[in-house]
């Protein structure tokens, strides 16, 4: 496969492209998970916290806003 | 405006009273140009190519070191509050603090480049303009300073944090102030680079207290 | 706008808006990767670091981007008091640090085959190098203090404060430029070919849609912080 040797060389400059796009795919995903596993960790906690009613509601149930938990309080 | 005078007199009285802070920025920015030599040799040309930068971001360095104890030492005795709390306007208050800061840091700069400049080979003819060039510069680092010093007041490791925010906001005075002294040095009119540094103590001067009073309000 | 103040509210839309997001940053990445490393043209004289390019200007951009979302929802949250501008803000940071550090170190790589030296003092990257710290100083301040509020505050102030010095230090940094440096090393003269233009605007719109989807989450998970903190409170208290 002459075209594919020749791709990944890229024309010499391999050892400049290819790290060059490995380090946007490392930054592009170490931000993408450490944002989801804080989402998930959170919810967790939360939902340990304060157990979701029986019928399913959305993660933003009623009783959460009146529960002080206002973030907009200084 | 009677206030205002009366607080720059108190800030200037204590600091000199003290003289801690006026010796420790002297004492620093003469040690640390003068290791300059030690480090990259005595030989004509590369002092005197550098001398000027070396001067400048000493002087900026020197500039952070006394910048703690713009607000903290009030804030810690209460005194802060107090000051705050008075009829007197936050930025006026904040201004006067900035004057009296570069009363007591800013000038003993001034006076000691010129002399240090001789121990980095610079010419005769950078000292008139190392002169002016600090004169014009060295109140915007007293006054970008402050936002720094107003910012960090109370927070952890605040000895680490203020370099970090303060010194890329004195990248533009530290620029044209060692632009200004090379070209005068070089014979080009440093007359516009002169006007540059006025212009950012212009814009400096109404707005850096605005915004350290702020911060300082924010803080409370 | 200030019915967006309510974070359950912003939730909610945010729910109904990330689904899109994805899809559009999916696609983008689809159709731009291949254009970008495959089927786009070799650069006349660069050869094929050209293709550096479709990483560093978007990365460059979203740097840029980041910063003024993060000065914008500051100033909104001095300004108005509202919550989820700051959320926002602080979201905004990491994400648009990590996009100007992507932009340095490929700028980098593709400094050091075009120009035989890894870093050069290019106006555009010194002060993409200033925004750096910039970012960091809002991070570090922002985490710094007892109080959340108070980082808040402080942070939000310095972000302002940065957002006006940005064109100030561009400027002196130009300037500083043109007195060092001859101007081939000018990162801006690159002739961007017309067949070069349709990857940079999918990666750029690949990176622009990927910026939203994180930030959604970000804003979700300090939400749910508070909540989680709210509910220990009540908790311990009861």
């Amino acid at each position: 496969m002459e075209s594919l040797s020749a791709f990944f060389d890229m024309g010499g400059y391999a050892a400049f492209v290819w790290p060059a796009y490995a380090l946007a795919v490392a930054g592009l995903l170490s931000i993408l998970v450490q944002s989801k596993t804080a989402v998930n960790r959170l919810q967790r906690d939360l939902d340990r916290l304060r157990p979701p009613r029986e019928t399913p509601t959305s993660s933003s149930d009623p009783s959460s806003v009146n529960a002080g938990a206002n973030p907009g309080e200084a | 405006m009677s206030a205002f005078l009366a607080l720059v007199k108190r800030d200037v009285r204590l600091s000199v009273r003290q003289r801690a802070d006026t010796v420790m920025v002297a004492g620093f920015f003469a040690i640390t140009v003068i290791l300059f030599p030690f480090g990259v040799g005595p030989e004509p040309g590369v002092l005197e190519r550098i001398g000027a930068g070396v001067l400048w971001v000493t002087a900026l360095l020197a500039a952070l070191l006394s910048l703690d104890h713009i607000f903290a030492d009030d804030a810690q005795d209460g005194a802060l509050d107090l000051l705050l709390s008075s009829p007197m306007s936050a930025t006026a208050l904040v201004a006067a603090k900035v004057l009296a800061h570069w009363l007591t840091t800013g000038v003993p700069l001034i006076v000691l480049a010129p002399i240090l400049g001789v121990t980095l080979q610079m010419p005769s003819t950078s000292v008139m303009p190392v002169i002016i060039a600090l004169t014009l510069g060295t109140p915007t680092l007293s006054l970008i300073g402050a936002i720094g010093a107003a910012l960090t007041l109370g927070a952890r490791r605040r000895g680490v944090l203020l370099p970090i925010i303060v010194l890329p906001l004195y990248i533009p005075v530290l620029i044209f102030g060692v632009g200004a002294v090379d070209a005068a040095v070089m014979g080009f009119n440093a007359e516009r680079l002169y006007i540059v540094l006025a212009g950012l103590l212009l814009i400096a001067a109404p707005l850096c207290p605005w915004a350290a009073a702020a911060a300082l309000k924010a803080g409370r | 706008m200030h019915a967006l103040a309510n974070p359950n509210r912003f939730l909610k839309l945010a729910a109904v808006i990330q689904p899109w997001a994805i899809a559009v940053c999916v696609l983008c990445f689809a159709v731009g990767l291949p254009y970008a490393l495959v089927f786009s043209p070799e650069d006349y004289q660069q050869g094929n670091t050209v293709r550096i390019m479709y990483i560093h200007v978007p990365a460059a951009w979203m740097g840029l981007f980041s910063y003024g979302v993060m000065a914008a929802g500051s100033a909104a949250f001095l300004i108005w008091r509202h919550p989820v501008a700051n959320m926002v803000a602080r979201a905004s940071a990491p994400v648009g640090a990590m996009f100007t550090a992507l932009c340095l170190l490929t700028g980098m790589l593709w400094g050091q085959p075009m120009w035989g030296t890894p870093w050069v003092w290019d106006a555009r990257l010194t002060s993409m190098l200033v925004l750096f710290f910039l970012y960091l100083g809002y991070m570090a301040l922002g985490d710094a203090f007892e109080r959340q509020e108070q980082g808040d505050r402080a942070a939000a102030i310095l972000a302002l404060v940065g957002s006006i010095n940005l064109p100030i230090i561009k400027f002196s940094v130009d300037w500083w430029n043109t007195l060092h440096q001859p101007s081939i090393f000018s990162m801006a003269g690159i002739s961007v070919d017309s067949e070069m233009l349709a990857p940079l605007f999918l990666m750029v719109g690949a990176f622009q849609s990927y910026y939203v989807v994180v930030i959604l989450m970000r804003v979700r998970a300090q939400v749910l912080s508070a909540k989680v903190r709210a509910a220990r409170l009540m908790q311990a208290a009861g």
